[in-house]
């Protein structure tokens, strides 16, 4: 065992940092309810042990009884377990042994590099390409639960003709039978494919009358237009943060896992974060309606209406001297002085950005800016990412014109669902002669189709295309699809060009074919196996601005003003648009800000909700929140209230994506009596996104994502799962002073007291720890001669969490999630504080004693296992299931488990998950696809935990012994550290002094959360550091 | 009044005690016996899709383990050849014998043949047979005299301590790295000793923490 220092406790009498900060995850933490009391106190939320609420006490009785009668009549035979080889065995495979293949997720109409763990012939892992440069090797939440999207036992399996079972020969028949003389439009998102390019060009020579449309719904086409109205061009800004100093984010959620660069902007912003490295640290300053994880990272933050930052904008515009338009309201503003004066002085490193749900003319201020600045070309980047529209596009509403006239023969929708995102819809798309719906699911656009084809995922399926900065790439499949009537986007069209089937990987390689120059075949293969090409990305331009389109800009904004209430409509960070709607997965994943699952709420600030005479309440472990009905002139929609610290007054935030209707093939499962477990089965009641949140699509008016809203209560008692209060560990209260769980300090107390998190130790109350004996000081079992003279003794597991780059993307929960086979528990489950999730990111709100919860600052801690040298969940369990390795990591053995979850009960960080029940007894077929075979699937009664990916350690630990040789440091890479965008975990041996872990570890920053509790973990965290600009502090938040 | 019970009946309490005690030992005894993988898993030979002749095959014509098992030093499952090893000799030799019939389909077709798994470890215990066969372990030490089956069976419980009993005293039972296929290997007599060495030099240190094969 590493002898790890019992750390000295200091009195924390006057400290240097802000005497005063408190950091609380809810409003109900601060206002000390006896709720939230409850939860901090106990390892279980109240009502966690309670039996399922639809078995009644007799049907309980009446299994107990049943069971014990049945006991003895179970089958006596052993179960016969068979071997099945391959009758011809494709080369290099070797059962058991993952290969990994470089594919491409598409996503917003670009492609997002990924390396792909297939295991037996089936992906079981998705990683970021660790070659490519735009990701090295991370990845974001919604790649890494795209898996689960490939085995969803929702999607749809047959061709549907008008709504009956069909199949795929019946329509290509009638594909073939189609005249020539059809009017044929297109309808699709854009995508970067060069086959998708070729192939409209071919469907235009095969029909008299061909058209597309690009159903821009969710890719940025503001940013787009406005920086087009800009520059004159159509460019394709990217940002380089890493380059950046100062840093202005207008409503922009550039961190998020939703933007088109999330995983880009995450890394390059935490490599300006660093201030051991470079010396000098960037500053962000966020002005937005929403609170969002960029504006957690906030170094000052502003609360903003969405529809202010418009006139915000053009006012800052005007103090950098681009029009001389005044903004009342604004123009004198602190901020917009403040702003002008730092982000003329960083010149070349400022940046300014804008969320993608703002109207384009803030883009093409915010293009301007970046040009006057200098910043383009240095921390913008514009690239000529070529204009996917050709003469044969047209608008969406020339098309919608040309439907209701009946000027259209076929339309065919390729992978979107417009009647979910406009219902309005409906009525055009009814007048075109034949419909052809091709998507993933049985939803709400493939009713009244006259044919539905299921799409391919991308994971099964051919294609091509380009990264955010035009590296050419191909799409591999993993899989043949896994329904035979299934078929890519790009097949279909190659059916309807040619009149003939035609293979995705034929398409594709006579796509490549015709370009690439020299040798074919060896490039092909190149791509194929690298995953993209290096060279022949898109390349840089530096057009000028054109002033009179900026002027007009500032002028038209200049006039606009927020409506009194607001509702702002922003695309969900799991759900997305509604695509993700049916994975459970990103269902269950907490939102990173309000921690909300299986639900889109309406989050207001407390004040707009005391104004609205809303509440919400937390009362037996679960929030019961009131209901209102928005109306924004069209339809209104109801959704349950959130109070949210930190949103802008009147303003509401909502996300799309909810209240969805997908029609499963799925068979029901049939329950009986003694099914205990059908309460409990997630999938048990058809699709999994029936009936989860409300549709939002009603208050987009005419595609405005910020509207003028009017909001009447409308009901009470809805009860809404979230896990913010989940895990409370009490930061403060009567018997403890201060526990530190978070340490941050600004840049100048960094600098005067580079060993601010030392301060934050909380004071000794009864005893002087330093001389705390270990429980086992004598013989603790790590000092044995077993543990020492061991093969793993010379790996000692350590990992450090900089949170100070950690942005709360939740990209490590979901890949904790796919690599270890967690399981999804369903929203009264999670209610009851029973989500499995083995990583947790808890958020705390951070303010001024005694000022109000308005203004606080956001913070994200991830908190997995501490695998405690000193663990006091191995002392208390009573049949040693759970032991320490000799290695140093704290692993749960789930055999041995008897379910007295006393372990979790003496865990003081709340890790420890338990399996109430058997969540996995009730799985689809398919989605034991998804499941990773290394790892033990766990059953009802059995405790488990954060293992540091033990599968993988033993598995380089195998394969060293094998080859007879010693892990080199970075051999071993846990699933959360792989993922995380921000480079936050670092995890290696502590045994070798040179491992990055180690050197991570000598950081003057490092703290270990309840170090005084003598548990000596060997998860510790680096102290985050702030840089506020301090004329713009507006209350005692230091 | 007269006696419901006759004298001799006073015997009775004291004999069904008796009886209780004797008969809760021999149920822990017979649970523990006829429970243990000793009783339930040794001896299991379960017949086969393909009447498969280890005896024939490894032991008269001296194919080596490895010619079919091929991935046993490189893999964590020792593979179960595909039919198209099979095929390497019976697309000429015997090639009209009924008991290849099955075999000679599953070429043709393309099906798998399913073989009935006799060694079978649970779950939560993860097994890599590169780790073992790299460190001197035989395939004869956990597997038996594969060369005399004509059906194959378990001879070993493959329980955990039966495990153990080699993974605290490795000397007793590993074997050079050149005979880890031979079947009726008969080691010299001074073979503790040697191995003794061979541990001590290449640091060959069999597990024993749970975590090593329970995660």
């Amino acid at each position: 065992m590493i002898e790890l220092p019992i750390i000295d406790a200091v009195p924390s009498g006057d400290d240097a940092i802000s005497p005063r900060t408190r950091f609380w995850r809810s409003v109900s933490q601060l206002e000390r309810s006896s709720d939230f009391r409850k939860i901090a106190a106990n390892e279980f939320v109240p009502g966690a042990s309670e039996s399922p609420g639809g078995a009644s006490r007799r049907q309980f009785l009446q299994v107990m009884g049943a069971s014990m009668a049945l006991a003895g009549l179970t089958a006596c035979r052993r179960p016969v377990e068979t071997i099945v080889p391959f009758s011809r065995p494709p080369e290099h495979r070797i059962p058991g042994v993952p290969v990994n293949y470089a594919t491409s997720m598409p996503f917003r109409g670009a492609l997002r590099p990924l390396l792909v763990e297939s295991t037996d012939g089936r992906p079981t892992k998705i990683e970021g390409n660790p070659d490519h440069p735009e990701v090295r090797g991370a990845s974001t939440a919604l790649e890494q639960a795209s898996l689960l999207g490939l085995y969803d036992p929702d999607r749809s399996r047959y061709v549907l003709r008008g709504g009956e079972v069909s199949d795929w020969k019946a329509f290509k028949q009638a594909m073939a039978a189609l005249p020539a003389s059809s009017r044929v439009l297109v309808m699709a998102e854009p995508d970067s494919s060069m086959t998708m390019a070729r192939l409209r060009q071919e469907l235009s020579g095969a029909y008299a009358n061909v058209r597309f449309v690009e159903y821009d719904h969710v890719t940025a086409r503001r940013v787009t237009r406005g920086y087009a109205a800009a520059f004159g061009r159509s460019v394709r800004p990217v940002h380089h943060f890493s380059e950046a100093r100062v840093i202005l984010s207008l409503d922009a959620d550039f961190l998020a896992s939703t933007d088109p660069d999330g995983v880009w902007n995450t890394r390059q912003f935490a490599q300006s974060r660093r201030m051991e490295e470079t010396g000098a640290m960037n500053r962000l300053y966020a002005v937005e309606s929403a609170y969002t994880i960029t504006g957690g990272m906030a170094d000052n933050r502003l609360r903003l209406k969405s529809g202010d930052i418009g006139a915000f904008a053009s006012a800052l515009a005007g103090a950098l001297g681009l029009h001389d338009t005044r903004v009342n309201g604004f123009s004198d503003h602190a901020w917009v002085r403040e702003l002008a004066r730092e982000l003329r002085e960083a010149g070349p490193g400022a940046v300014v950005v804008a969320g993608d749900h703002q109207p384009l003319e803030v883009h093409t201020l915010v293009a301007a800016m970046n040009r006057a600045l200098g910043a383009v070309g240095s921390t913008v980047t514009l690239l000529d990412a070529g204009d996917t529209a050709t003469d044969m596009h047209v608008e969406m509403g020339e098309a919608l014109a040309e439907l209701g006239t009946g000027n259209v023969d076929v339309l065919v929708t390729l992978g979107i669902n417009p009647l979910y995102d406009h219902p309005e819809l409906a009525d055009p798309f009814a007048q075109a002669g034949t419909r052809i719906h091709v998507g993933p699911y049985v939803d709400e656009s493939a009713a009244g189709a006259a044919w539905h084809v299921p799409e391919t995922h991308f994971l099964e399926a051919w294609g091509d295309g380009r990264s955010r900065l035009g590296h050419p790439a191909v799409v591999q499949p993993l899989i043949a699809p896994l329904y035979e009537d299934a078929h890519s986007g790009i097949e279909v069209l190659g059916l309807l060009a040619s009149g003939s089937e035609q293979f995705g990987y034929d398409l594709v390689r006579s796509t490549w074919r015709g370009s690439v120059s020299g040798d074919f075949e060896k490039t092909w293969r190149r791509i194929v196996h690298d995953g993209f090409l290096a060279e022949d990305a898109f390349s840089e331009v530096t057009p000028d601005v054109d002033g009179g389109a900026v002027r007009t800009a500032a002028s038209r904004l200049a006039g606009a003003a927020a409506p009194e209430l607001e509702v702002v409509v922003r695309h969900d960070g799991k759900i997305f648009d509604g695509r993700y709607a049916n994975n459970a997965w990103l269902q269950e994943l907490p939102d990173s800000v309000t921690k909300v699952v299986w639900d889109n709420v309406a989050a207001m600030s407390p004040a707009t909700a005391e104004r609205l005479g809303v509440t919400a309440k937390l009362s037996g472990g679960k929030y019961y929140t009131d209901t209102v009905s928005i109306d924004t002139g069209g339809a209104s929609v109801e959704l349950p209230v959130w109070i949210q610290p930190g949103i802008a007054e009147g303003s509401i935030q909502v996300t799309t994506g909810y209240g969805r209707s997908i029609a499963s093939t799925r068979e029901e499962r049939k329950t009986n009596l003694f099914d205990l477990d059908d309460y409990t089965d997630v999938y048990g009641k058809g699709a999994i996104a029936t009936g989860v949140g409300s549709n939002v699509s009603p208050l987009m008016q005419r595609g405005g994502r910020i509207a003028a809203a009017s909001v009447t209560r409308s009901g009470s008692g809805y009860m809404v799962a979230s896990t913010q209060d989940h895990g409370a560990i009490e930061e403060e209260g009567a018997e403890v002073a201060r526990r530190g769980l978070f340490r941050m300090a600004t840049v100048e107390e960094y600098r005067a007291n580079p060993d601010f998190v030392k301060d934050s130790e909380p004071a000794p109350i009864k005893e002087d720890w330093s001389d705390y004996p270990s429980l086992w000081e004598d013989n603790h079992p790590t000092l044995s001669p077993e543990m020492q003279n061991t093969l793993y003794s010379a790996q000692q597991w350590g990992m450090v969490i900089d949170l100070n780059t950690c942005s709360g993307c939740n990209a490590c929960v979901v890949a904790c999630q796919s690599e270890n086979n967690i399981q999804v528990v369903g929203k009264e489950e999670v209610a009851r504080g029973r989500e499995m999730h083995w990583i947790r990111l808890d958020r705390y709100f951070v303010s001024g004693d005694g000022a109000s919860f308005e203004e606080p600052q956001m913070v994200l801690q991830p908190v997995p296992c501490m695998h405690c040298e000193n663990a006091p969940c191995e002392q208390v369990c009573p049949v040693a299931a759970t032991v320490h390795s000799p290695d140093g990591t704290n692993q749960m053995i789930y055999n041995r488990c008897i379910g007295t979850r006393y372990c979790a009960n003496n865990c003081p960080y709340k890790v420890r998950r338990f399996n109430f029940y058997n969540w996995t007894k009730t799985l689809p077929t398919t989605t034991h696809m998804a499941q990773n075979p290394n790892v033990t699937v766990r059953s009802r009664g059995v405790m488990e935990k954060c293992s540091y990916c033990i599968q993988r350690i033993r598995e380089v630990n195998k394969q060293a012994n094998v080859e007879e040789r010693s892990i080199q440091d970075g051999e071993v890479v846990t699933a959360c550290q792989q993922a995380c965008p921000a480079e936050a975990i670092t995890f290696g041996n502590l045994a070798d002094p040179e491992s990055r872990v180690s050197q991570a570890r000598r950081s003057n920053r490092r703290y270990e959360m309840l170090a005084e509790l003598s548990v000596k973990p060997r998860t510790s965290y680096l102290g985050r550091i702030r840089n506020p600009n301090p004329t713009l502090i507006s209350n005692d938040n230091a | 009044m007269a006696q419901i019970f006759s004298r001799k009946a006073n015997t009775l309490p004291t004999l069904s005690l008796m009886a209780a005690l004797g008969g809760g030992v021999f149920a822990v005894f017979a649970v523990w016996y006829f429970f243990s993988p000793e009783y339930t898993d040794v001896g299991y030979a379960p017949p086969q899709p393909v009447e498969y002749s280890h005896r024939l095959h490894a032991g008269q014509l001296g194919l080596d383990c490895q010619y079919c098992h091929t991935q046993v030093t490189s893999a964590a499952y020792s593979n179960v050849p595909a039919t198209q090893t099979c095929m390497n000799c019976h697309s000429q030799i015997r090639t009209e014998s009924l008991k290849l019939l099955p075999v000679r389909e599953s070429w043709v077709t393309g099906e798998s043949i399913e073989w009935v798994k006799v060694h079978k470890l649970p779950d939560f215990a993860h097994f890599s047979h590169a780790v073992h066969t790299n460190n001197g372990v035989g395939c004869e030490t956990c597997h038996g005299r594969i060369d005399q089956m004509e059906v194959v069976s378990q001879v070993e419980p493959l329980s955990m301590g039966w495990c153990l009993e080699c993974h605290r005293q490795p000397e007793l039972f590993l074997r050079p790295d050149d005979e880890i296929t031979t079947m009726g290997y008969e080691p010299p007599s001074d073979y503790v000793q040697q191995n003794l060495q061979r541990v001590a030099s290449e640091k060959i240190l069999p597990p024993t923490n749970c975590s090593a094969c329970h995660y």
